[in-house]
């Protein structure tokens, strides 16, 4: 908590972002070409699937971005209604488009995993409509936010969006539990009793952490840019319009 | 409470006094009903499978078509402003808003069930699934609709903007409330999908007002 508010002077936050951005891109470079080369060359195929089965390091990763970017944006909604945090919605609004893309790669790369493996390209189980449902969140979220030109009141009616819509982030995670559903239950259970084999566990975390420091990347460029485009507002309308004489 | 009656009695009056929604609702849901034989194909065995899903659909489109003009003319003309400053707490106030709202909206589906029940030649042990889903479901949809509603009451509204904010939220309200019927045409159990709405209506009927009335209040 100390560690944000210190953060919540823009010109803070810049200036940490300067000096991170190159480590998380140099981090996801590596990660990427580690978890590349295991998940396209080093890693065996399926026994039922076969080769399609590499999807899946495309796939999980992109989910995982796109669920946990809407989770951190709900938080921040909430940290700005509570503390009014001033980066919470320069976070929301930065990294909106970007989980979004993340969960649009999932319907898409899941849907072609499922034309050869299940036979069809879509199938309105539990697992694929609730995630479609996150997805028309996040559109609903972007479309609302940049409806305002007041960036105080988009915020506080975007996070009421978005904070609504948590919901959907615990029936996306269980909703292979709790229905009968054509998607496959969870592979991975963190405390070692996975039924995803050593030889895919390893790409796999090598792509979900490829995937996790790109979207770091890209949120923290985003929010500056965010800022920057905060700032030229600020001083056309000191300046009544153009700022260029 | 008594504030709160006679509250929802005045609402319901306004209501009232403006026939041309309520008969609009109704042409709406008709003409829906006659369109969707055509669009679908008339054969009996299909409509009757599919008449719950179509009038529930249309209830949806009803209830968005009641949400465009929700809040927007209380904000124009200051009533808005007025009942933020009433004796009443701003929730209750709401409530009572999206109570007569939902009151409406029942009656008109309740006067056009047997309507669609004849064109969609839907199966007699149904209708009453149908009647009580849309009982449980009706109220979460104007509730759902109530908070995007409040909080898209500073905007323009682009026509499509409070249809794609609710999709997400009506969708759940929709596959339960059709699981119900059809649930009930199979002759299997429709009570764990009531559940399920009843859940959705519990979660809402609290929380939703306070939300409305928190999100009316930054619009000023």
């Amino acid at each position: 908590m100390f560690f944000t508010t210190r953060l919540a002077n823009p010109g803070k936050f810049l200036r940490l972002a300067d000096r991170v951005i190159p480590w998380l891109a140099g981090l996801a470079l590596v990660f990427f070409t580690a978890g590349l080369y295991l998940a396209l060359y080093h890693s065996p195929p399926d026994y039922q699937q076969g080769e399609t089965v590499r999807i899946m390091y495309v796939h999980v990763p992109a989910a995982w971005c796109g669920l946990m970017i809407y989770v951190a944006m709900a938080v921040a909604a909430g940290v700005g209604f509570v503390a009014r945090h001033t980066l919470a919605d320069v976070f929301c609004v930065a990294a909106a488009p970007v989980g979004a893309t993340f969960v649009a790669l999932c319907l898409i790369t899941g849907s072609i995993w499922g034309e050869p493996t299940w036979g069809t390209w879509w199938v309105w189980d539990a697992r694929l409509t609730s995630v479609l449902i996150l997805f028309l969140l996040y559109c609903g979220y972007i479309v609302l936010r940049h409806s305002f030109d007041d960036h105080e009141k988009g915020a506080k009616a975007a996070g009421i969006l978005l904070l609504t819509g948590v919901v959907d982030i615990p029936i996306v995670r269980f909703s292979v539990d709790w229905w009968r559903t054509l998607h496959q239950k969870a592979g991975i259970d963190l405390f070692g009793h996975s039924t995803v084999p050593p030889a895919m566990l390893r790409p796999l975390f090598a792509m979900l952490l490829a995937f996790t420091f790109y979207a770091a990347f890209l949120v923290f460029w985003r929010m500056k840019t965010e800022l920057t485009a905060r700032r030229i507002e600020a001083r056309e309308m000191q300046f009544d319009g153009d700022i260029q004489d | 409470m008594t504030d709160f009656f006679r509250l929802l009695r005045h609402d319901l009056r306004l209501l009232a006094r403006q026939p041309s929604s309520f008969a609009a609702l109704l042409l709406f849901f008709v003409i829906v009903i006659i369109l969707l034989p055509f669009a679908i194909g008339p054969e009996p065995d299909l409509l009757g499978r599919l008449a719950p899903g179509l009038v529930w659909l249309a209830a949806l489109l009803m209830s968005l078509l009641g949400l465009e003009k929700l809040l927007v003319e209380d904000a124009r003309d200051g009533t808005l402003d007025l009942l933020r400053q009433a004796a009443v707490p701003l929730p209750v106030v709401v409530f009572s808003r999206l109570g007569a709202e939902t009151l409406m909206m029942l009656l008109a589906l309740a006067l056009m069930i047997p309507l669609a029940a004849l064109l969609l030649n839907m199966n007699a042990g149904v209708v009453p699934v149908l009647l009580l889903s849309l009982l449980l479901g009706v109220p979460s949809l104007v509730l759902m609709g109530g908070m995007m509603a409040a909080v898209t009451v500073g905007l323009d509204r682009h026509p499509a903007l409070l249809t794609l904010l609710l999709i997400p939220f009506y969708i759940p309200v929709l596959i339960f409330a059709v699981g119900a019927c059809d649930a009930a045409a199979l002759g299997a159990d429709p009570a764990p999908h009531f559940y399920l709405l009843g859940a959705i209506l519990a979660l809402l009927l609290p929380t939703a007002p306070l939300v409305i009335a928190a999100a009316l209040r930054q619009q000023e």
